[in-house]
């Protein structure tokens, strides 16, 4: 065997390691790689639904995460949520139904580094007192005289400290994934108190995203990780209500990296040509996507404004007609006419006002 | 809370940090080193032959009162900017407590006075009334230090001199005044005066007045008459209040303080104990809450005096408002002034001299017999041609003009008579 041949990394058995039969599969639209049973493939993407995926090897850790959050939001929970969420919007998409929605849901797992390790740094920072101060508003009249009342306000006294720490932390956490602020933008936050050991599963039938950073390109997240945790123990430590401007010239030891995985929904509807697909937070049951408006909708509901316009406005000028014999049918008429006119110029609103809608909840 | 803890000899904090209690095991701590001015206690003595030394009010610097050597005092002039306080609740202990110098307390068993005086002090009279029952004791601590104080600028003799013709002032007062000997005893005390800063935020709402005048017709004839015309109004003004004084003592009358101010605040130095030496210096005995409490009811009447003149009107009624007070800030300066007692005809009289303005502020005895004659001088004039003019009443036109003449004369001497009967009264009283 050539040494070139080696040297050439050995793609991870998964069955071997994730304890199930699982592929990995690339998505070329969204370019995300998955995990997913093999039975499964192939099928479109489990996160954008764009295309159809490719398999591709996996080249992983050689052991499964090591935790994970568990489900609080039950398969049976969704429907309601998803009509909660779908609450209130006018002209939804036909596959915007709830029970449509829950029927395409799958679950979906997101990878996260907890990091383990020992900290020595010397740090610097102002830190915070709240003290009250005694104000009073007094009051004066004729007839009663001074009056006074007496207020207190909250104020901050900030003051510098600097100093040292040798401190150990654990399982802070660490993004996994290149996009993981805005998944976790969509998501909410998750609590990550709640974990329990790897077991196979936990990812049956569930698509689980593939970190995209290692944890040498992880790093620079946990550090920031470290340093929000010291900036908390030294507030503590300080015995002060805030702190600010914290800095600090750190060492690390003894770093410990472990996976977790963080539960999700996913599911999607077509609407306008393409499919939007819709995230739901495992833990909270927080659903986040695009809220489309049906134009088909929009525009049938003008159609229909539009035909009964000119059904008034035939009404409307049969009358005018009969007002050369009666004039008082052809006031009648006049003001028939110009409802219907009134309600015509009002048929083009829908259509536009979806159109609008659309173009917003895509900004968001 | 536990101490520092002891892995950390590679790393040093930098100068002027202290270690402080960490909550946090595994965290050490540091933080600005208070700074030990309030704990340690100087001595003024002369570098040259060990003599005592004094602040002198006309070289403006310690002189050795043995050799004459001068030593400059290391003090910031600060003037109104001198450090201030927020009304805290933890006030008292955020402030820093002592003189700063090693001095002791002397307390007047018949007044009541208490005086800080440095330890080589022997001052066995007390300079507020006079007594020689003087009682030497330990230093009340727990006291706010002063943040500034303006320091003597008038001497002893230039401070004599003014107290002398001011006694020598004045037909009221008896002439022997200007040779009252107790006056060898005018003392020079730091007087301590809380100084207040507010921003008031004042709603008022009020009926104003507005005059109008009016025409009509009454028994076949046209007339004018002024009528006043109200209606409600409101409005909003901000009185911002700086640098109120408040004497931080009762023992000296509030009155005689005020008659001897103004007082430079522009000349405010940052406390430096050098300024203290060899002079008194007063304990406050107005605690900072009654000080502000009085303080605070000046501060409303100013921002009342300011509503009423927002309405622009001298016409009001149904005045009512209110009053925000924001952003109140204290601070306890120590203000220079000469004190004496004098004794004249069994009674004792107090006098104050602005330190920094000469300015004489004083009680003086009447010669109540000149007094009397002056008024009766002012009131018989108009008395005797009223009288003249009763008499001559029968007599017709005459006798009304003269009663009439008389009756005005007699009013401006009683008007006379009761100003100086008030400026004596005034003189002889605090």
């Amino acid at each position: 065997m050539s040494a070139e041949a080696e040297s050439e990394p050995k793609a991870t058995d998964l069955a071997a390691v994730w304890g199930l039969p699982l592929m990995a599969v690339h998505c070329p639209s969204c370019d995300q790689v998955h995990l997913v049973p093999e039975e499964a493939a192939p099928q479109p993407c489990p996160f954008c639904r764009q295309g159809p995926v490719a398999p591709q090897p996996a080249y992983l850790r050689d052991e499964p995460p090591e935790q994970v959050v568990p489900y609080r939001i039950t398969e049976g929970q969704l429907e309601s949520l998803f009509e909660k969420w779908a609450r209130g919007l006018w002209f939804r998409p036909p596959e915007m139904e709830p029970r449509l929605l829950a029927h395409r849901t799958r679950r979906y797992l997101i990878p996260l580094w907890l990091v383990d390790g020992q900290v020595e740094a010397s740090w610097r920072a102002d830190v915070g007192f709240n003290y009250q101060v005694v104000s009073s508003q007094d009051s004066y009249s004729e007839r009663s005289g001074w009056s006074s009342q007496q207020v207190t306000e909250t104020r901050v006294r900030w003051e510098p400290r600097l100093g040292y720490l040798k401190r150990t932390y654990n399982n802070l956490p660490a993004p996994a994934l290149e996009d993981h602020r805005q998944l976790m933008a969509r998501l909410g936050a998750y609590d990550l108190g709640v974990r329990s050991a790897y077991q196979p599963e936990a990812v049956q039938g569930a698509a689980v995203r593939i970190p995209t950073l290692d944890p040498q390109a992880a790093w620079p997240g946990a550090e920031v990780a470290f340093v929000r945790a010291a900036e908390d123990e030294c507030r503590q430590a300080a015995g002060a209500d805030h702190i600010r401007d914290f800095a600090m010239e750190a060492q690390y030891h003894d770093l410990n990296w472990t996976q977790l995985l963080l539960p999700a929904y996913v599911t999607w509807y077509r609407e306008g040509g393409r499919i939007w697909p819709l995230l739901i937070n495992g833990q909270s049951g927080k659903v986040s996507g695009v809220r489309r408006v049906s134009v088909q909708k929009a525009s049938n509901a003008a159609i229909v404004m539009g035909l009964v316009a000119l059904l008034i406005l035939c009404i409307g000028g049969l009358l005018a007609l009969l007002g050369i014999a009666l004039p008082p049918a052809g006031v009648v008429g006049a003001l028939v006419m110009a409802a219907g006119g009134l309600l015509a110029l009002a048929a083009p609103i829908p259509p536009i006002w979806a159109w609008m809608a659309n173009r917003r909840s895509e900004g968001t | 809370m536990r101490e520092p803890h002891s892995a950390t000899a590679a790393w040093a904090p930098p100068p002027g940090f202290a270690p402080v209690p960490s909550q946090v095991d595994g965290i050490v701590l540091y933080a600005p080193a208070p700074k030990k001015e309030a704990e340690k206690t100087r001595t003024f003595k002369c570098p040259s032959c060990g003599g005592i030394t004094a602040y002198s009010a006309t070289e403006k610097r310690l002189v050795c009162s043995h050799c004459g050597q001068v030593q400059q005092l290391d003090a910031e002039s600060i003037g109104p900017r001198a450090a201030q306080f927020e009304f805290t609740l933890e006030t008292m202990e955020q402030a820093q407590y002592g003189w700063g110098t090693e001095r002791r307390e002397l307390a007047c068993s018949s007044c009541g006075a208490v005086v800080a005086v440095a330890p080589d002090a022997l001052t066995s009279t007390c300079a507020f009334c006079g007594s020689n029952r003087v009682l030497a004791r330990d230093i009340a601590g727990e006291l706010v230090r002063p943040t500034a104080l303006i320091p003597f600028t008038v001497d002893q003799q230039q401070c004599q001199a003014q107290v002398t013709q001011w006694l020598g002032q004045g037909w009221m007062h008896p002439p022997e005044l200007r040779h009252v000997r107790a006056l060898q005893k005018l003392t020079g005390v730091y007087l301590p005066f809380w100084i207040f800063d507010a921003d008031i935020h004042a709603n008022w709402k009020a009926e104003v007045g507005t005059e109008r005048t009016e025409h009509y017709y009454e028994n076949g004839e046209w007339k004018t008459r002024t009528v006043i015309d109200w209606d409600w109004r409101s409005g909003r003004v901000h009185v911002p209040i700086r640098n109120h004084l408040v004497p931080g003592t009762k023992q000296i009358s509030r009155v005689l303080l005020e008659r001897a101010q103004p007082f430079e605040l522009t000349a405010l130095v940052s406390y430096e104990p050098g300024f203290l030496a060899g002079w008194q210096a007063k304990n406050y005995d107005v605690p900072l809450q009654k000080a502000w409490e009085t303080a605070k009811e000046e501060m409303r009447a100013q921002s009342k005096a300011a509503c009423y003149r927002d309405t622009a009107s001298s016409h009001v009624r149904n005045f009512s408002m209110t009053a925000d007070f924001a952003d109140e800030r204290w601070r306890l300066v120590l203000l220079p002034v000469y004190v004496a007692s004098y004794p004249f005809e069994d009674k004792t009289y107090q006098v104050v001299v602005n330190g920094q303005t000469a300015k004489v502020a004083g009680q003086k005895p009447v010669a109540w017999l000149r007094v009397w004659l002056a008024i009766a001088a002012l009131l018989a004039p108009g008395a005797c041609v009223a009288l003249l003019g009763l008499l001559a009443l029968p007599l017709g036109g005459a006798g009304v003009v003269a009663l009439g003449v008389g009756g005005i004369v007699f009013i401006a001497g009683l008007v006379g008579a009761f100003v100086i009967f008030q400026k004596a009264r005034q003189s002889e009283e605090l």
